[in-house]
């Protein structure tokens, strides 16, 4: 292959915050897992696998956040998931019969089958319900680059009054990957791509070899960056900073400029669970009171209309693929013309949700496919990369601080701290102080209860700290869960700092939260110690 | 489970941590966020010190400019009363890239202000492009050899730039960018296909029919329906339920025993008429 022009670095960072729910209530939230492995999560993989097998070359940077890798492998979810798809096949042999007259759906209905069957046996025969372990094998061939999240994807620039809460969730969330895959992760992404200065210092500590931020983060750091996003820089902590390229995500992203608005595309709204009769849907709503969603969808986009029509398939599946024709014609343009301008090879970064690929936009697998095979064989200006392949190649970088920033509404904070939020981080930050106040109090070794104790206000704290919640109430869906998920990680928090202060720690109680809030079992506490002494210790 | 008070799915979160502070936070290069708390040994303090004036004094927030290199105030201040009952604010600053902090305190009749407490100091970001163009570069082993530990950032001084760089689009991917709160968002029903416009007011109506074919015959039998295997279940009992087209639908139910010797068929068909929307 003759030498690329430049660089174009994928990255896919799942994520969902931990809802597990262990005392058998039907919660909603709980499907939010089992929908994304359904639509996203295990046709990635399947989709990654297939590449690998065919030999395809690619490299691609997928983040599995602690939080999902703690759901994926957590015994009581694998078993409900096992039995959730089992369901959704069930419900898609009903809808192959329901719609036999129906030419216009029944082979969109045939397709959900398959697909759900597929899932089901990749799920349990060919991952073993190990989905994690697909992805690390994926990293082990050399396909993909698997990095993280922060530990419970906690919006770090918020704790920033509070350092050793954000210097927390970065250690923790290494030393969970590291547990899990035997190595620290080269790279991590920071949640929302919520960055503060100082915030990198962590990540060195903790091995990280780079981050992201929105493209805004680098081009406004200082000094200036000679080549703006399309190199990384390094902050004075020594760990690299890539910033998101807006044009390729843009295509990506915007619901009206974007790709998967295309009237092709399978409409996501208009799922079965609405329009069909309650007592034939109700058996696959699981105990939930209400209708949501099933993922059975016949209709397509359309337009902008209420009168959605049948999806066809074929037409869908072509748009993919001169979607991503476009999506690499572009891309070629962009480096082309970036390399005539730079004295260096360039390198276009584009990052989005994972989740938004099958769950969001179905055919979003297919498209990453076409756009995979398409830079294998079709072009010679792009070659994919990970971060870390441009970092091991690279000898020299420019010295820069990034600037505050997320990939949030506006660019800032403002979806994270606002009238409808904003009243968790009194809260958030005191807990964080007094978890300082234990760590510091409760020099190891220590009893085991009061050991368990500690980690257990340790894990409350995370919890509490997930960005999901506060992005939740502000986006308005769902609102009461994200309050009491926050509330009740408070008050367990504060009714722990109050039975270790008094000595007076409750056996039974601590064991219930512990298989409530069973998030990072190997957990150490003393990662919020302020003392450097103890610091010192754990990093040896 | 444990007692209401103090069970694992108590939601109680207390009002307050019993501790005078302020905190500052940024939220973006145009708006801070403060919050605090003010004791119940603070507010008797308080009380006793300004006897009767505290009903007419104010509470106020200065904001102070603390972009000194040294990190000291550099003497820009700018004063806000706040609401007496508030316990936080949303504070506009002009100018981004510049150091703040807060002192909270009352501000009395006579414009004595009484300092209460002093927050952390915060550093809003810069807009647009950073100025300072000298460039450091430097080799990335070096660079990954520096020695480990958090280091404090003297961020360089800069001239801001007009204009937001947060672009247009940022507002569609707004709530759609995060993570989950995205996935799976309730949805009300679709919207409707007949919705008649009257005087402004939407009223709607959706309905269809299905059709329902069941039986039961021996167990262990192999059932159809129009050529199409129907389950049974352990009883011999079966339900299929199907959508209703429009037009004429022949139905045949077969039967075939177990052992293939023994076979039944019912028939009959449905007409459906197309639907009539009747206003």
């Amino acid at each position: 292959m003759s030498e690329p022009r430049g660089y174009l670095a994928i990255v896919l960072h799942a994520h969902l915050p931990y809802v597990r729910h262990a005392h058998g209530e039907a919660y909603l939230e709980e499907k939010w897992y089992y929908e994304a492995l359904t639509e996203t999560y295990i046709p990635l993989y399947t989709m990654l696998a297939r590449l690998a097998d065919e030999g395809v070359p690619y490299r691609l940077t997928v983040s599995l956040s602690p939080t999902l890798m703690s759901m994926c492998r957590d015994r009581l979810l694998q078993e409900r998931f096992s039995e959730f798809i089992d369901g959704l096949c069930r419900l898609a042999e009903f809808e192959t019969a329901r719609t036999r007259w129906q030419p216009q759906f029944h082979k969109t209905a045939e397709m959900y089958l398959e697909r759900f069957q597929h899932v089901r046996s990749v799920y349990n025969d060919t991952l073993e319900r190990d989905v994690v372990g697909g992805f690390a094998r994926l990293a082990r061939e050399g396909r993909i680059e698997l990095i993280t999240s922060a530990a419970t994807h906690g919006y770090l620039p918020l704790m920033e009054v509070c350092p050793s809460a954000a210097r927390a969730q970065i250690v923790a969330a290494v030393d969970y990957y590291r547990r899990t895959f035997g190595t620290a992760p080269r790279g991590m992404w920071l949640p929302e791509c919520g960055y503060y200065p100082g915030v990198d210092a962590y990540l060195r500590e903790a091995g990280v070899r780079y981050f992201f931020t929105d493209a805004h983060g680098i081009e406004n750091a200082g000094p200036r960056p000679r080549y703006g996003v399309y190199a990384p820089i390094y902050c004075p902590s020594g760990v690299a900073a890539f910033g998101r390229d807006m044009e390729s995500s843009k295509q990506v992203w915007s619901a009206n400029e974007g790709y998967p608005g295309d009237f092709d595309y399978r409409e996501f709204y208009r799922d079965i669970a609405y329009d069909l009769d309650w007592d034939y849907i109700r058996p696959f709503m699981g105990d939930c009171p209400a209708r949501t969603h099933t993922g059975i969808k016949y209709y397509r986009v359309t337009g902008r209309t209420e009168h959605k029509q049948p999806y066809v398939r074929e037409w869908a599946v072509n748009k993919a693929a001169t979607h991503a024709g476009n999506f690499v014609f572009n891309r070629e343009r962009q480096i082309e013309h970036l390399a005539s301008v730079m004295d260096t090879k360039p390198i276009v970064v584009a990052p989005y949700d994972a989740e938004l690929f099958g769950h969001w936009w179905f055919e979003g697998p297919e498209f990453l496919e076409f756009v995979i095979r398409k830079i294998a064989y079709d072009q010679k200006v792009i070659k994919l990369v990970t971060p870390g392949d441009y970092l091991d190649e690279r000898t020299r970088a420019q010295v820069s601080v990034p600037s505050m920033s997320s990939w949030g509404y506006m660019g800032y904070s403002e979806v994270w701290l606002a009238d409808c939020n904003h009243w968790i981080y009194p809260h958030l930050h005191m807990m964080a102080r007094r978890m300082n106040r234990l760590a510091d109090d409760h020099v190891m070794p220590q009893p085991d209860l009061v050991r368990r104790a500690l980690n257990q206000a340790a894990r409350e704290l995370m919890l509490a700290q997930s960005s999901d919640w506060a992005f939740i109430m502000k986006a308005g869906t769902c609102v009461d869960y994200a309050v009491k998920r926050t509330k009740s990680h408070i008050s367990r928090f504060n009714r722990l700092y109050d039975a270790i202060c008094a000595s007076d720690v409750d056996h039974e109680w601590v064991s219930d939260l512990e298989s409530i809030d069973n998030i990072f079992p190997d957990i150490d506490y003393t990662i919020y110690s302020t003392s450097p002494m103890a610091s010192a210790i754990l990093d040896t | 489970m444990h007692d209401s008070s103090g069970g694992v799915n108590a939601c109680q979160v207390p009002e307050g941590y019993g501790e005078t502070r302020i905190v500052l936070q940024v939220r973006d290069p145009f708006w801070m966020h403060a919050y605090w708390e003010i004791s119940r040994e603070t507010a008797l303090d308080l009380a006793r010190e300004l006897g009767e004036s505290l009903s007419s004094s104010r509470l106020t927030l200065k904001v102070n400019d603390m972009t000194n290199r040294d990190g000291t105030d550099s003497g820009r201040q700018v004063a806000i009363d706040v609401h007496p009952f508030a316990d936080n604010w949303y504070i506009n600053v002009c100018e981004p890239d510049r150091s703040y902090c807060v002192d909270l305190g009352l501000t009395s009749g006579s414009d004595q202000f009484r300092f209460i407490a002093r927050s952390n100091v915060v550093r809003t970001p810069r807009v647009g492009p950073s100025d300072v163009r000298d460039e450091e570069w430097l080799s990335i082993r070096a660079l990954e050899a520096v020695a480990h530990g958090p280091r404090v950032y003297t961020a360089s001084p800069g001239i801001p730039a007009q204009g937001m760089r947060a672009e247009a689009w940022a507002r569609e991917i707004a709530l759609g960018s995060g993570g989950v709160g995205a996935v799976s968002s309730p949805v009300g029903p679709p919207v409707p296909t007949l919705a008649p416009e009257m005087a402004g007011r939407r009223y709607w109506l959706r309905a269809d029919a299905e059709l329902v074919v069941y039986g039961a015959t021996e167990p262990g039998s192999k059932v159809s329906m129009s050529g199409m295997p129907v389950k049974t279940a352990s009883d011999g009992t079966f339900s299929v339920r199907i959508a209703l087209p429009v037009g004429e639908l022949p139905i045949e139910v077969a039967a075939e025993s177990a052992d293939r010797l023994m076979s039944r068929r019912v028939s009959w068909t449905v007409t459906r008429t197309e639907p009539k929307d009747c206003r």
